[in-house]
Order: C-alpha cells, then sequence, then structure tokens
C-alpha cells in the first residue's frame, strides 16, 4: 500500500507526521527527571525539618537526664551504698547510673510515674560514667572526679551525646 | 499565469481540543506542584517557630524554677471551666524575700499553672495591687487547695510562660538525706502532639520558711 504522506507536498506531509520514538523518549526523559529533581528536593527539605525536630528532643533528653544525674551525690569508693529496687528511683549516686539505657517507648520519671512520649519514632538514652583523678586526666576507681556521658539515638539513627563533670564535695579544709 | 500561495491551515477542532486538554493538565500539575510546595514550606516554618516557642518556654520554666527560694506544692488542680471541671498542672512557689522578714508574703509567691486555654501561666500579684499589702500568706502552700485560695486573690497578674499546651505535669522532689538534691521534673505535651520532659536541680530547703499561720 502506497504511503499516503507520499502523496501530499512536502510542507503538508512534514506537518502530518507524529513524533518519532526518539523525541518522545527525550520528552519522557526530560520529564521523569525534573519531577525526580523537584520531589527529591522536596523529600530532602521534609528530611531535614525532621532531622532538625529530632536532634532537638534529643538534646532535651539528653540535658534532662544529664541533670538528673547531676543532683545525685558522688561519693568515695568506700562510702558507696548498694542500691535495692529496680529502675533509677533506687539510684542513690551519680555512679549507679553508669550503663542505664531506656527507651521513650517506656520511659519512666526519676521518681514514679511514667512519661508519655508522643513521637513517630523511639529515642533511646544510654549513660556512660567514668571516674577520674583530675578533669581531662586518666581514669581512676578512686579519682574525686566523674565524667558522665549522656547518648541518645534519633529514630533517624543521629546520636547526640552530652557531658557533664562531675566532682566530690569534700568538706573546705579548717 | 497561477501563482501559488503559501500552504496556511489552522488547527483542526481535535487538535484544539488536545491542546486544550494537554494544556489543562499541565496547568492542574504545575498548581498542584505549587500547593504541595507552599505546604511543605509552611510546614516547616510551622515546625520551626514551634520548635521556637518550645525551646523558649522550656527555658523559662527551668529560670523560673532556678529562682525559687522554696517550691510547696506540685501536682494537678481541678478548676471549672464552663460547668466543667478541668485539672491541670500546677506549682506553688516563694520566689524573694523582698522585704527581708524571713517570712511568705502573698506579694513574694507565684503559682505555676496549666490553663485550660493551652497556655502554662505565672500568677503573681500586680506590684499596684493592694492584695500585696495582707500581711503574710498563712499557709505551707503544700495542697491544691493552696493554689486555689491563691488564684482566688483579687489583682492577680500573669505572664504566658508556655503557650500550645496540651497537658503538663510537674513534680517536686525534696532534696533527700543520702545528699541528693531536690528536683523538679516537668513533662509538657503540646498540641502538636510533641512532648518535653526536664529536671531543674536545686539545693532548696525541704520545709517552709517561718510563716504567720
Amino acid at each position: 500500500m502506497a504511503d499516503p504522506l507520499a502523496q501530499l507536498p512536502e510542507a503538508a506531509a512534514r506537518r502530518c507526521r507524529g513524533f518519532t520514538l526518539a523525541e518522545s523518549l527525550i520528552a519522557a526523559t526530560t520529564l521523569g527527571v525534573a519531577v525526580v529533581g523537584i520531589v527529591g528536593s522536596l523529600l530532602a527539605s521534609y528530611q531535614q525539618s525532621r532531622e532538625s525536630s529530632d536532634t532537638e528532643a534529643a538534646v532535651s533528653l539528653a540535658e534532662q537526664l544529664a541533670e538528673e544525674i547531676a543532683s545525685r551525690p558522688l561519693p568515695l569508693p568506700s562510702q558507696r551504698v548498694n542500691y535495692d529496687g529496680v529502675g533509677r528511683a533506687y539510684f542513690n549516686d551519680v555512679l549507679d547510673y553508669d550503663g542505664y539505657s531506656d527507651t521513650t517507648a517506656t520511659l519512666a520519671q526519676a521518681g514514679s510515674g511514667s512519661v508519655e512520649w508522643h513521637s513517630d519514632g523511639v529515642f533511646s538514652r544510654r549513660v556512660e560514667v567514668r571516674r577520674l583523678a583530675a578533669p581531662g586526666g586518666e581514669e581512676n576507681a578512686g579519682g574525686d572526679f566523674a565524667i558522665v556521658t549522656v547518648r541518645v539515638e534519633t529514630p533517624g539513627g543521629r546520636v547526640i551525646s552530652t557531658s557533664r563533670l562531675i566532682t566530690i564535695v569534700k568538706a573546705r579544709p579548717e | 499565469m497561477s501563482r501559488s500561495t503559501p500552504h496556511r491551515s489552522a488547527f483542526t477542532i481535535s487538535e484544539m481540543l488536545m491542546g486544550l486538554v494537554i494544556t489543562a493538565l499541565v496547568g492542574l500539575a504545575v498548581t498542584g506542584m505549587t500547593y504541595a510546595f507552599a505546604q511543605g514550606w509552611r510546614h516547616e516554618e510551622a515546625e520551626q517557630s514551634e520548635g521556637a516557642v518550645k525551646r523558649v518556654g522550656q527555658a523559662r520554666l527551668a529560670g523560673i524554677i532556678r529562682l525559687a527560694r522554696y517550691i510547696g506544692f506540685t501536682g494537678r488542680i481541678q478548676t471549672e471551666v464552663d460547668g466543667q471541671c478541668v485539672s491541670g498542672a500546677a506549682c506553688l512557689m516563694w520566689m524573694a524575700d523582698a522585704n527581708d522578714d524571713g517570712r511568705m508574703q502573698v506579694n513574694e509567691i507565684v503559682a505555676l499553672v496549666q490553663d485550660p486555654s493551652g497556655e502554662i501561666r505565672l500568677y503573681q500579684v500586680a506590684s499596684d495591687s493592694e492584695a500585696t499589702l495582707i500581711d503574710a500568706f498563712d499557709d505551707d502552700m503544700d495542697s491544691a487547695d493552696d493554689v486555689l485560695d491563691f488564684l482566688r486573690i483579687g489583682g492577680l497578674a500573669y505572664q504566658t510562660v508556655c503557650d500550645n499546651v496540651a497537658d503538663a505535669s510537674f513534680t517536686w522532689r525534696p532534696a533527700t538525706a543520702d545528699g541528693v538534691l531536690g528536683n523538679f521534673e516537668y513533662v509538657i505535651t503540646f498540641r502538636s502532639g510533641v512532648t518535653r520532659y526536664g529536671t531543674v536541680t536545686r539545693r532548696l530547703p525541704n520545709t517552709p520558711p517561718e510563716d504567720d499561720g
């Protein structure tokens, strides 16, 4: 069968021809790249906003625990008393917090009661206490100083940590 | 002799319709995308400003607790709003001994109260109020009734400490004999559903100063 376009004048035939496969593919690719770019930037913006609010919550959680630990005394090794009970409500001193961990899924208050934490994900906290001979010095089980580090992991896996230096309170020499 | 004219033809109706449909679809897509962008930016901006409000609120709350000289009642109080019983967090504090008499006067006391309107408010006697003339707040400030009595005093003024609060709780655990300092714990749930939990450590007396009681 003869090509009907061949019977038309050249200009008319050019106007009636459809898009070629290559043209269609180029158009589709260009559109796809544009959409991916726009959606990607939207997602990145949302992700950043989420990370920022998670970081803020993590800092707040870390500060809460650090402040609570700082309210406990740092005793001399000979004066330590073992705590009897489950949970940090029974902790007597700063060193009792070493290795303590909790999550916002079951977050307890220091005294009694629990915190109903509303969030999309779960934050977890972990405490490390290192006893030091001097600030910035080497670890020493009988030292007068302790560095308390609270690490909080956000639902996105980011870790925020805060540290506090705590000292033994001694009576001033006469 | 005939002269050939350049071939000109208008769009056909189907081409016109197809063009219109495609233009409408593209227009809709662009509008949708612009709307989505605007929503995203608005959401982000709202979240940022809410974050700032939360930070400032927490800092103000902690600042007030750090200034207290004695913390009395902490817990929940029941108030009536539009005939309905509403419960909210409250705390009574002695802030300063303005006249150096070692006693708590009503103008030296403040109440932190979670208001049903969604604010945590700091109530205190307005400096020009006649209520400051009341000699002493003759109570040890250890019950919810004391907060309600304080809130009934005429001439109270308040400032907003924290906004957009859905729920709150205040707990004061006094210092213990084995060297643990006093802990003021607060949990605030904002209307957005975000929770903030904080502790403020204080070295404060466990018993109220001498009162007129």
